[in-house]
């Protein structure tokens, strides 16, 4: 953040880098690979009982209030102290939709437990035939008076097999057309015939999961707003974890990785590499404006529909950027294979590049997120919607 | 952020009015044919609006604007390829209000429109180096420069620096000039035993120094300010064309290769425009000078972008002179290198970093 802080934000930044310094494990920071819900699980219910795990939450439901500033301070405070990833689904995609449209018996049940990360969730949306057409789903539910039947197929449901509970798309009417045909549900990952499996990624990790479905029964209390309606509050969630998902932490830790490995090869002698730096510090900066600016407009209720697209879309892009630009002044250190937890003094020359590819593709890809601001932001008409053309 | 709020409808529709009043986008055409970057009855204009004042307190004889005001300013003025030399006094005003005694004039001259001050630069760093009570040497190359009518420079002398004020025609002072692919210029000067005793201290020391990088960053905000507004409106027209144009029956507008890329335009357009008014909330901050390169720099690169791909965009047509496109490209290759390229932006920031030893 470049602007002027004002005293009580300085103030803030300073609490929240002695708490963090204080209660941050050591051997959780500069985390290369992505770590487990079980490994996370200490550190995360600190977090959310600071009320910092989601700190833009109103304080009835264990946020902080936080104003945009502040949100953005505790993320550079946080990637400056090498905290980890969290599994945020929980926190930033299923909560914020049962605050908006659950009932209070949801609410009780699940909000806190997502906020202190003792409840895990995965998304379940994406089927093998339904990635970006997400509308197409055919994973199927039966309604049978207070229950529902579920049967089908999710994939890249992240995390899945480490998770507690999957918040799902569901079909509930027969016209794979109608508005009204998609509904969404919460489901206990433990309930008979949910059966995960992890996939293994570019990364080599196995983050990416597959779910099947078959037979499971869900009481009807678990659906979230009405029969029907999943496919408006499903969208809600998707504008909501977009601009999210535009949060400058991941392109500030990699930031600081660039900079790590600029000086453990000594590249942050030669001018040429020193240029490369600051183009991406700069990039850097850019998002952190952008992301500032959008959750100032949020707040103030002035957000543009497109603001999360281009959040989403550009955060991934300025990442994977800097990413690029640590691999290309890393020479022959490129290719070497990272441990699994690094520390501030030793590089991560390859893992978190190979990890960026999933920025640009999860939560709907960067494709996706250009149609939406071509047809949004810009006016233009739908492809091939008048016919002929060539989309 | 930027809503506009009712103050600033004045100053966006002030600008956009005198502009379009003054002939529009046909007098930037006439002007980037000629050899001078504006005419003077466009400049008294400026100055009867205030301005050229905008950067100056009221106390001091200008209109008070903050920052942020000054950048609306200047990206509606970019808008509107607006060839007036306004960022450059904009600088010299902001170094002369820090000056008080003999800056005063010079000041009240430079608001009334009556004398043209273009900041220089040492060709490395910021200060020029004194020999035996001389200047010699050239200075960096200023956007506007040829149309100076007096010059603020650094200069090292001994242990401590000044601001001095060199007036064109000054024995030992040459201007060279080139002209720019607007109808613009850059001009440097070369100095010859130019007599540091016959120029006039502006001031002396730290205040020196604070007011040389107080207008230099000013600069660098104002030239990327104007490049946002460039860049934002070079979309708009492409983007209108991607509609209005048919071909295969369809407007091209809904052919997805050209969508994505005007998305991609429109996504680090206002990423810059972001950087741009962040940046200028870091005025009381040690990052000042970094926001300000780091603006610069993006919005040079950001604008370059846009320009060559809008006029990709418009085939054939974007690519004459007749079509208002090339207009927009070759002020924005003046801009881009104005108060520094992209690349020495970058460096400086670099600098920066290990003045604070921040890296």
């Amino acid at each position: 953040m470049l602007r002027e802080e004002t005293p009580a934000e300085q103030a803030f930044r300073a609490e929240a880098r002695a708490w963090l310094e204080a209660h941050l494990p050591p051997e959780l920071r500069h985390a290369n690979n992505r770590l487990t819900p079980a490994e996370l699980k200490g550190w995360f219910r600190a977090l959310g009982e600071r009320g910092w795990a989601a700190p833009h939450w109103p304080r009835e439901h264990g946020g902080i209030d936080a104003t945009p500033v502040e949100q953005v301070i505790l993320i550079e405070e946080l990637a400056r102290a090498g905290a980890p990833d969290l599994p945020a689904q929980g926190l930033t995609h299923i909560s914020p939709i049962l605050i908006k449209y659950g009932t209070d018996e949801q609410k009780r049940q699940h909000l806190h437990k997502a906020r202190t990360g003792e409840v895990i969730w995965a998304q379940g949306y994406s089927e093998p035939g339904s990635g970006s057409d997400l509308r197409s789903l055919r994973t199927k539910a039966v309604i049978e008076g207070e229950r529902l039947i579920i049967n089908g197929h999710k994939i890249w449901t992240t995390g899945a097999q480490y998770s507690d509970w999957l918040y799902l798309l569901v079909r509930t009417g027969a016209d794979p057309k109608a508005r009204d045909s998609i509904t969404l549900v919460l489901l206990d990952a433990k309930t008979p015939g949910v059966t995960p499996r992890g996939i293994v990624t570019l990364a080599g990790d196995d983050e990416l999961c597959e779910v099947f479905l078959d037979n499971v029964v869900v009481p009807i209390g678990n659906v979230v707003g009405k029969i029907g309606e999943g496919w408006t509050v499903g969208t809600a969630l998707l504008a909501e974890e977009r601009i999210r998902s535009g949060t400058p932490i991941h392109a500030l830790r990699a930031l600081s990785r660039l900079k790590v490995a600029a000086r453990y090869t000594g590249a942050d002698r030669d001018p040429w590499v020193l240029d490369r730096v600051a183009q991406a510090e700069i990039e850097v900066m850019a998002l952190e404006a952008a992301f500032l600016e959008a959750l100032e407009a949020q707040a103030a209720g002035e957000a543009e529909f497109e603001d999360s697209s281009r959040l989403k879309l550009y955060g991934a892009e300025v990442t994977q950027f800097v990413l690029e630009v640590l691999q290309d002044i890393s020479g022959a250190h490129a290719a070497i294979r990272a441990p699994r937890v690094g520390d501030d003094a030793t590089p991560d020359f390859s893992t978190m590049f190979l990890q960026s590819r999933r920025l640009s593709i999860r939560g709907g890809t960067n494709e996706i997120q250009r149609g939406i601001i071509a047809m949004r932001a810009l006016g233009l008409s739908r492809p091939g919607s008048s016919g002929g053309g060539n989309a | 952020m930027l809503k506009l709020k009712d103050t600033d409808r004045h100053i966006v529709d002030g600008i956009a009015d005198l502009l379009e009043g003054a002939g529009g986008l046909p007098r930037v055409r006439r002007l980037q044919a000629g050899r001078l970057s504006f005419d003077r009855g466009v400049w008294g204009k400026l100055a009867a609006h205030g301005w050229l004042g905008a950067a100056v307190a009221e106390a001091q004889g200008g209109v008070g604007l903050g920052l942020r005001e000054v950048a609306l300013l200047l990206e509606h003025a970019g808008k509107k390829l607006m060839p007036e030399p306004l960022v450059a006094a904009l600088a010299a005003s902001a170094m002369l209000a820090r000056c008080g005694g003999p800056g005063k004039a010079l000041l009240a001259d430079l608001i009334a429109g009556k004398t043209v001050i273009v900041p220089v630069a040492a060709e490395s760093g910021d200060a020029l180096e004194v020999a035996g009570g001389a200047l010699a040497g050239r200075t960096a190359y200023t956007s506007d420069g040829h149309v100076g009518d007096v010059f603020l420079a650094l200069v090292a002398h001994g242990a401590t620096t000044q601001l001095v004020a060199i007036p064109r025609g000054t024995k030992g002072a040459t201007v060279e000039s080139e002209d720019t692919v607007d109808g613009g210029s850059i001009a440097r000067l070369r100095l010859d035993g130019l007599a540091l005793a016959e120029l006039t201290v502006l001031a002396a020391g730290e205040a020196a120094d604070g007011a040389f990088r107080a207008g230099r960053d000013l600069a660098l905000l104002g030239y990327a300010a104007l490049l946002v507004g460039l860049a934002d409106e070079a979309l708009a027209m492409t983007v209108q064309y991607l509609k209005d144009r048919k071909q295969f029956g369809v407007p091209i507008g809904s052919f997805q290769a050209l969508q994505h890329r005007a998305a991609s335009l429109y996504v680090i357009g206002k990423a810059s425009r972001a950087l741009l008014y962040e940046a200028c909330g870091a005025g009381g901050t040690p990052r000042r000078a970094i926001a300000a390169l780091a603006a610069k720099s993006y919005a040079a690169e950001t604008a370059m972008k846009t320009v060559k791909e809008c006029v990709q965009l418009h085939g054939a047509m974007g690519y004459t002179a007749e079509h208002n496109m090339s207009l927009y490209f070759r002020r924005a290759m003046a801009l881009a290198i104005a108060g520094g390229d992209a690349i020495s932006c970058r460096k400086r920031l670099h600098a920066e970093r290990q003045r604070l030893q921040d890296f």
